[in-house]
């Protein structure tokens, strides 16, 4: 992969910072992993950067992780309570080695466990975490600093984004590489 | 007084037995010699006073007391207690490491070995007749000598109970392999029934239509403990008359 | 995006006035609108400034005093002689409590189904106000999380103390052996492990997703004032940047993980009352068991909030964040589910007093006969509670909560022994029956257990945000005023 460089621009307001969003959108045709903002709360999809074409993979995604590792789950209850049942094969003076009930609890809870366990490797694959490399970042974000972060091909754009995000309002940019 | 159904699970093969026992209540007078019986058979430890205070007494077979009327009319009766071999038992199912089960021939069998001694089976015991060990067994001087051989001494948080004298049935069966025939009536007696001195308990294979404990089974007097349980018990308790009244 | 507010809007004239309101245009000119109306937030008194709220918050965290010190070595102490009575117990057996035949379970298993139960209201209460919307959790989600994993790792621990083979205990984890050892599925103590243990997995992960933005905010803080946590949280906060892929993602996975405890919190509490519904012991088998234990839980669970947030209130000057409100509704919670659960008590009483079944009647009898004052701190206090706490008087006096909470408690540790003890020393074999009362060694270690939980939780607090930030801050966001003719309206914007 080639280089890319970034400007990471702090606000203080969201409107100020919608407001750049749609010009640098627009100036530097800017497209879905090429723009990102980073706050300290949870802004609802949308509020900042438009929602139709930011992280599109994610909304229809995301469910498959805790979904299908649940299906998994479920047979490994099956197989666990229900199987090994056969294959230990012990001596239960002629009673059936399979029984419903455990076998439904079983299933119940290693069905939710792999559940629990596709939710948080959903966060991990889909929110591109953990990475604890450097990346474009300001402390000021966790005290209420709104960044906007965009990913450009080359230097003159980033000066020329770093610019405009300055006479924009922003009161603090920063210019980085390779660290999107 | 029903019929009793014994058959319940697949014990039904050729030369397959299904060991039961008949106590009759009648004859009983409680002397209390099954229990020592049963303590030097199967290694069972001598707690000691503190413990019996505590309420720890190690008993696989108790002869149980119970007064009927006020003073002076009085009757005590007797009830040997001891696991009842249950078909339906409680404490199987309830056992998380398969320590104890149900073997091919209608006995309720402890693994010492596997019991890692949650207890659950001695709380879902509804005749109170499984034991734990909550100290290692202590012998004195020499009383080690007199120990059976062929049963394990038991480890501290291991839970043990009634065997119907596993290692005589081994035996037994043994020697009729060795003779090439099944097992007789007769060849087998548990500690309990050998040194009852009034004949009050019988063993022996109940799928056997000649055997004298199914002519008892059958005999009328035939009642389990806590029937309504629906544990169907391997103990057969013989009651009628007006005996076992002193 | 939809906007609720107290009011409705059904008419057509009413849609054409909203939209008027809500243009965008309007809405997206920063001289003509302020961008966001923080002023009637709830919690906008401790909002005026973010970096404010942050160092507020995270004070309790950075700031250490002696006396913290001198309580974690008082605590220390007392989990130090209840270690060292378990390894007496271990070495000499059992035989140190005063179990006997046929009472094989004591106080050992009335605490564990104490703790499971503490652990229920942690996370059962957190997801439901999550899935709720309820704006109130913000602030104390994270304390009852908290409280929910460190009362499940204190329940653990019981089952292992109260086996008589510590050292075989692993017979019954489904390792694969040369010795064709396998555990039995059967025994409703299997589900029950694996039931605590799934718990103990959705829970810690429950905690930790949801403080993955806030360990973001500490580890700022603390690469700031090169503070020596830096590294775990560093560690921890997996590069966080609070991007809005990673929001998006989060809030995500929070949903989910919300609907998941919920499945999984009820059925565990219900697989620990199998423990006792599955046997044939009278007393215990009764299929009310399952809703019963569940409804306990979450009393005694919720109370366990009360009196933890008020504690932390007082210790941590955490007044504004955790304030009169939050205790007010979590008293609310509590009157519901204190007349629920006196409900399923007082029917299980009718129907064994009109079934006439002579071992149960007896049971209960011989409960109120040897225990009456447990009896009447369980049903007297549950009582008590529902009259005083359906005062506002009552709930938002702080005090008055704070002993009232613990009385829950106090009622459902007797619950728990009430339902342990009586049952097994009657039981069906009247030559058996017996009476018990814990030993010191018995004392020592579950003294030792509430030791460890607060030890667990104080650590908690040095190490980890107590306060949900991020929650708070996103209901600070998505929150603001609307004028509806005269009056102004709070909002609060919802997906």
């Amino acid at each position: 992969m080639s280089d890319h460089y970034t400007v990471l621009g702090l606000y203080r307001k969201v409107a100020i910072k919608t407001k750049t969003v749609d010009r640098v959108v627009e100036e530097f045709d800017l497209k879905d992993g090429e723009i990102e903002s980073l706050t300290s709360a949870a802004y609802p999809d949308g509020a900042i950067v438009d929602d139709k074409t930011l992280h599109h993979e994610v909304y229809k995604q995301q469910y498959l992780f805790p979904f299908l590792l649940g299906i998994c789950g479920f047979f490994l209850g099956i197989a666990l309570a229900g199987g090994t049942g056969y294959i230990m094969n012990m001596d239960v003076g002629g009673k059936p080695p399979f029984s419903y009930m455990p076998t439904g609890v079983i299933t119940y809870e290693t069905t939710l466990a792999c559940a629990v366990v596709g939710s948080l490797l959903s966060i991990f694959y889909f929110g591109k975490l953990p990475n604890w490399t450097e990346r474009a970042y300001d402390p000021d974000i966790s005290d209420g600093a709104l960044g906007l972060l965009v990913k450009l091909d080359s230097t003159e754009d980033q000066d020329r984004a770093a610019a405009m995000m300055e006479e924009m309002g922003a009161y603090r940019v920063h210019k980085g590489k390779n660290n999107f | 007084m029903g019929k009793i159904k014994v058959k319940l699970f697949n014990y039904k093969k050729q030369n397959d037995y299904k060991w039961a026992m008949t106590i009759d209540l009648d004859r009983c007078n409680g002397c209390g010699a099954c229990v020592v019986g049963c303590q030097a058979e199967n290694n069972v430890a001598v707690v000691g006073e503190e413990q019996v205070e505590h309420g720890r007494n190690m008993q696989w077979l108790r002869i149980e007391r119970y007064v009927e009327g006020t003073y002076p009319d009085v009757k005590v009766r007797f009830l040997p207690m001891m696991c009842q071999h249950c078909d339906i038992a409680p404490c199987e199912s309830v056992c998380p490491v398969w320590a104890t089960y149900q073997n091919p021939e209608g006995l309720n069998v402890q693994v010492y070995n596997r019991c890692i001694g949650t207890r659950f089976c001695g709380n879902n015991c509804p005749y109170s007749a499984r034991f734990f060990n909550w100290y290692d067994s202590k012998w004195e001087k020499n009383q080690e000598n007199q120990l059976n051989p062929d049963v394990s001494v038991r480890e501290k948080g291991v839970m043990e109970k009634c065997t119907m004298c596993m290692q005589r049935i081994r035996r037994g069966k043994d020697l009729a392999k060795d003779e090439g025939r099944p097992v007789k009536d007769g060849d087998i007696q548990p500690a309990c029934a050998q040194t009852c001195p009034t004949n009050a308990i019988t063993f022996g294979d109940i799928n056997d239509p000649h055997s004298k404990v199914h002519d008892l089974a059958h005999s009328g007097r035939a009642i389990r403990l806590f029937e309504e349980k629906g544990t169907h018990p391997a103990v057969l308790y013989l009651k009628g008359g007006s005996g076992n009244v002193y | 995006m939809s906007t609720s507010s107290g009011h409705a809007h059904g008419s057509a004239e009413h849609k054409a006035a909203f939209n008027d309101l809500t243009d965008v245009e309007d809405i997206r000119d920063p001289e003509a609108v302020p961008e966001v109306v923080r002023s009637t937030y709830d919690d906008a008194d401790i909002f005026r400034d973010e970096k404010e709220f942050n160092d507020h918050t995270l004070r309790p965290m950075f700031y250490t005093t002696k006396a913290y010190f001198i309580f974690v070595i008082a605590l220390s102490l007392i989990m130090a002689q209840g270690v060292a009575t378990f390894a007496v117990q271990t070495y000499y057996g059992l035989g140190q409590t005063n179990m006997h035949e046929p009472l094989f379970w004591g106080s050992y298993i009335a605490t564990f189904v104490f703790w499971v139960g503490m652990s229920h209201s942690g996370t059962i209460v957190s997801s439901l106000l999550r899935l709720s919307h309820a704006n109130w959790r913000r602030p104390i989600l994270r304390a009852a999380e908290a409280m929910t994993a460190f009362s499940l790792l204190v329940a653990g621990l019981f089952p292992l103390i109260h086996v008589g083979r510590l050292w075989r205990v692993y017979y019954m984890f489904p390792l694969p052996n040369q010795r064709t050892l396998w555990p039995q599925f059967k025994s409703p103590l299997m589900w029950d492990m694996m039931a605590i243990s799934v718990y103990m997995v959705g829970s810690m992960t429950f905690l930790y997703v949801g403080l993955i933005p806030d360990l973001a905010i500490a580890r700022d803080r603390a690469i700031a004032n090169n503070n020596w946590r830096q590294h775990y949280l560093k560690f921890l906060a997996l590069g966080w940047r609070g991007s809005n892929r990673e929001w998006m993602v989060y809030n995500k996975a929070s949903l989910f993980l919300a609907v998941i405890i919920l499945l999984i919190a009820p059925s565990v509490h219900t697989i620990v009352s199998w423990d006792f519904a599955m046997t044939m012991t009278p007393g215990w088998h009764t299929t009310i068991f399952g809703p019963y234990f569940v409804v306990g839980a979450i009393y005694s669970g919720v109370a366990g909030v009360v009196t933890l947030m008020i504690v932390l209130r007082w210790l941590f000057k955490l007044d504004d964040v955790i304030r009169i409100l939050h205790i007010d509704a979590l008293g609310k919670l509590l009157v519901v589910i204190a007349i629920i659960w006196t409900y399923f008590y007082v029917n299980e009483y009718i129907v064994t007093w009109y079934s006439h079944k002579p071992e149960e009647a007896h049971m209960w009898a011989w409960q109120g006969e040897r225990f009456p004052h447990l009896l009447w701190i369980m049903l007297g206090g549950s009582v008590l509670n529902i009259f005083l706490l359906s005062w506002s008087r009552v709930r938002r006096n702080v005090y008055m909560m704070f002993w009232m909470s613990l009385l829950v408690n106090a009622g459902m540790y007797s619950e728990r022994y009430l339902i342990v003890v009586p049952v097994l020393t009657r039981r069906d074999n009247p030559f058996m029956w017996t009476d018990y009362l814990p030993s010191g060694t018995e004392l020592s270690i579950i003294a030792a257990s509430f030791a460890y939980f607060i030890f667990l939780y104080a650590i908690f607090i040095k190490l980890f945000p107590i306060v949900t930030m991020a929650d708070v801050k996103e209901g600070v966001v998505i929150s603001g005023d609307m004028k509806i003719g005269r009056h102004s309206v709070r909002v609060q914007a919802r997906e």
